[in-house]
């Protein structure tokens, strides 16, 4: 499933980018630094997903859900995170539907793999 | 901060661009940045201005979606399209299509694969990897700012290791990742507050633990849980002492054995009024071969009975009755059975009288005939070893010595256990007690199945 362990380690350059819009101009960041924080931003996936698998277990889902993780994040006192994630998961929901509205007229069949992934979860 | 936005986006449209197999990244590209720049306006501080970028984006482009759209349609009747149809066309798509790939700097493969490491997440909604990698963006920015503080204190330029470790420990949202980025410098500050913590824990444990200690010293027949469960812990890792009854004492010293005038003296304490707590202090004949100790909890007894059985000694003539539960004086008693029981919380005996072998020899004669079957023991550990069959937890080698120490508690038992001692009472005339009738009844009405803790010293 995971070949190397290098594999669970988010992109380099993404976090570096990251970064950098979080810190003010002139900034350097160690690589050492740089790696723990690609090192944390791991577990806390893995520390989020435990939460709200958890959660949806007590609901008896079996599919985490974005209102899992939202609880998740609540549970785990990142309530900052949720509002903004509320917002752009009513962007995302809005323009998955926007497309479904657009598939339907169009009919052309272009619709790809993600919009059935998103469909499904919806 | 401009140029950091229009970069990103600049790439991920590049790369969308280039999986639809489009020569002209150039084009495409500059026209992106022709739209991005009035729309960049990501707030580093919170990192909740992607949000407003992303509705501002698809409202500035929805009139060229449509004009899109329209040459989209008719891209799959003309073969090639021309260069100012095509690139609108797919810029649209690629607008439409990935708002969450554009913003969405995380890839959604890996944060799934990170997701699936659990094992109890199988089924995941595809919003969750959407919204994990917002909120891990999220996260990387605070954790950065946080840590950003602690470098501009020290009037660094750059972002170390430990002031990410610094950021770590200083708040709690972060604790998870204490291990993670343990922090090699500590501060002072922050380790002070830690061992405090853990001195007040200790402190408390202590105090609990002395509090119950003394309480168990002067009431005598309070028995808690933890107490009986520490007479079983601390039982098997005793060694034995030159006196077989000695080492009683000196074994059980979290247990409730209060009596530390005799020589030997085994506490028995009861948990439950109706229940029966029975020690068994069962050494060999040799002086170094282990010592055995049997607590049994049989079912409701009615009377307390304290029994000290002494065999092969003689009995001390003068027991001490300083405490309830404890029982049992003998300078080099090589059996000891205590069995104490309240009897529906009314009364309790502290001081047991003298007892005979017929005592005990009754007792056991009661027993016997609830007994399965007796394993060859030497003569007067039969007896011993009889009883211990009744309570069918112990299995005794043909040198006497117990092979297997299974601690057997039955759920009902477990919740005697369990229950506040507040309903052992102490009675005054408990000393008037434990008469021979009495033991025997007791005996006798331990019909129900007894359970059986065996103890083994060495």
């Amino acid at each position: 499933m995971v070949e190397r362990i290098e594999d669970l380690n988010l992109p380099n350059a993404v976090i570096t980018r990251l970064l950098k819009d979080a810190l003010p101009d002139g900034a350097n960041v160690s690589k050492e630094a740089r790696s723990a924080i690609a090192r944390a931003a791991s577990v806390f996936v893995i520390f989020l997903t435990s939460t709200s698998t958890s959660l949806a277990r007590k609901q008896n889902h079996k599919t985490i859900t974005a209102t899992n993780i939202l609880d998740a994040l609540k549970q785990l006192e990142f309530e900052s995170f949720i509002d903004p994630l509320t917002k752009d998961l009513e962007a995302y929901r809005k323009v998955v539907k926007d497309k479904k509205d657009k598939a339907k007229k169009d009919t052309s069949g272009t619709e790809n793999g993600t919009e059935k992934e998103s469909e499904n979860a919806a | 901060m401009f140029s950091n936005n229009n970069h990103r986006k600049h790439n991920t449209i590049e790369n969308i661009a280039t999986t639809m197999n489009a020569n002209n990244n150039q084009l495409g590209s500059s026209v992106m940045l022709g739209n991005q720049t009035t729309s960049c306006e990501m707030n580093p501080v919170t990192g909740t201005g992607t949000t407003t970028t992303t509705t501002s984006n698809t409202t500035g482009t929805i009139p060229k979606e449509k004009s899109s759209k329209a040459a989209k349609n008719q891209q799959p009747r003309k073969p090639p399209p021309t260069i100012e149809t095509f690139w609108p066309s797919i810029m649209q798509e690629v607008q439409n299509t990935t708002i969450d790939a554009k913003h969405q700097a995380l890839p959604l493969a890996r944060i799934k694969k990170i997701m699936k490491l659990d094992e109890n997440a199988r089924m995941i909604a595809a919003e969750a990897p959407l919204l994990f990698a917002k909120a891990c963006e999220f996260f990387i920015q605070e954790l950065t700012m946080r840590a950003w503080i602690h470098t501009d204190e020290s009037k660094r330029r750059t972002l170390q290791r430990s002031d990410i470790a610094q950021a770590i420990a200083n708040y709690d949202q972060f604790d998870f990742l204490i291990d993670i980025v343990p922090r090699e410098d500590i501060k002072p500050s922050n380790h002070q507050r830690k061992h405090h913590g853990n001195s007040e824990g200790n402190s408390s444990g202590h105090a609990k633990a002395s509090t119950a200690a003394a309480a168990t010293q002067q009431a005598t027949s309070n028995v808690e849980n933890p107490d009986v469960l520490n007479v079983a812990t601390a039982v098997p890792a005793t060694t034995p002492s030159n006196n077989e009854a000695l080492p009683v004492n000196a074994t059980i010293p979290t247990a409730t054995i209060t009596n530390s005038q005799q020589p030997a003296q085994v506490l028995a304490t009861t948990a439950h009024p109706t229940q029966q707590l029975q020690i068994i202090h069962q050494p060999t004949p040799a002086a170094q071969t282990p010592l055995q100790y049997f607590i049994a909890l049989p079912g409701q007894q009615p009377q307390l009975v304290h029994q000290l059985q002494l065999q092969q000694q003689q009995q001390i003539p003068n027991i001490t009755p300083t405490s309830l539960n404890v029982v049992a004086a003998a300078q080099q008693p090589q059996q000891l059975i205590l069995t104490a029981a309240n009897p529906n919380a009314a009364a309790a005996t502290a001081g047991v009288p003298h007892h005979h072998h017929q005592q005990q020899a009754a007792v056991f004669q009661n027993f016997i005939p609830q007994q399965a079957a007796t394993n060859p023991q030497q003569h007067h550990q039969q007896q011993q070893q009889q009883q211990v069959q009744l309570l069918q937890q112990v299995m005794v080698t043909p040198t006497g010595e117990i092979t297997n120490m299974p601690i057997t508690i039955n759920a009902n038992q477990l919740q005697f256990l369990r229950q506040p001692q507040a309903q052992h009472q102490q009675q005054p005339h408990q000393q008037q007690h434990n008469q021979q009738p009495q033991q025997q009844q007791t005996t006798t009405q331990a019909s129900g199945p007894p359970v059986l803790i065996p103890y083994h010293s060495f």
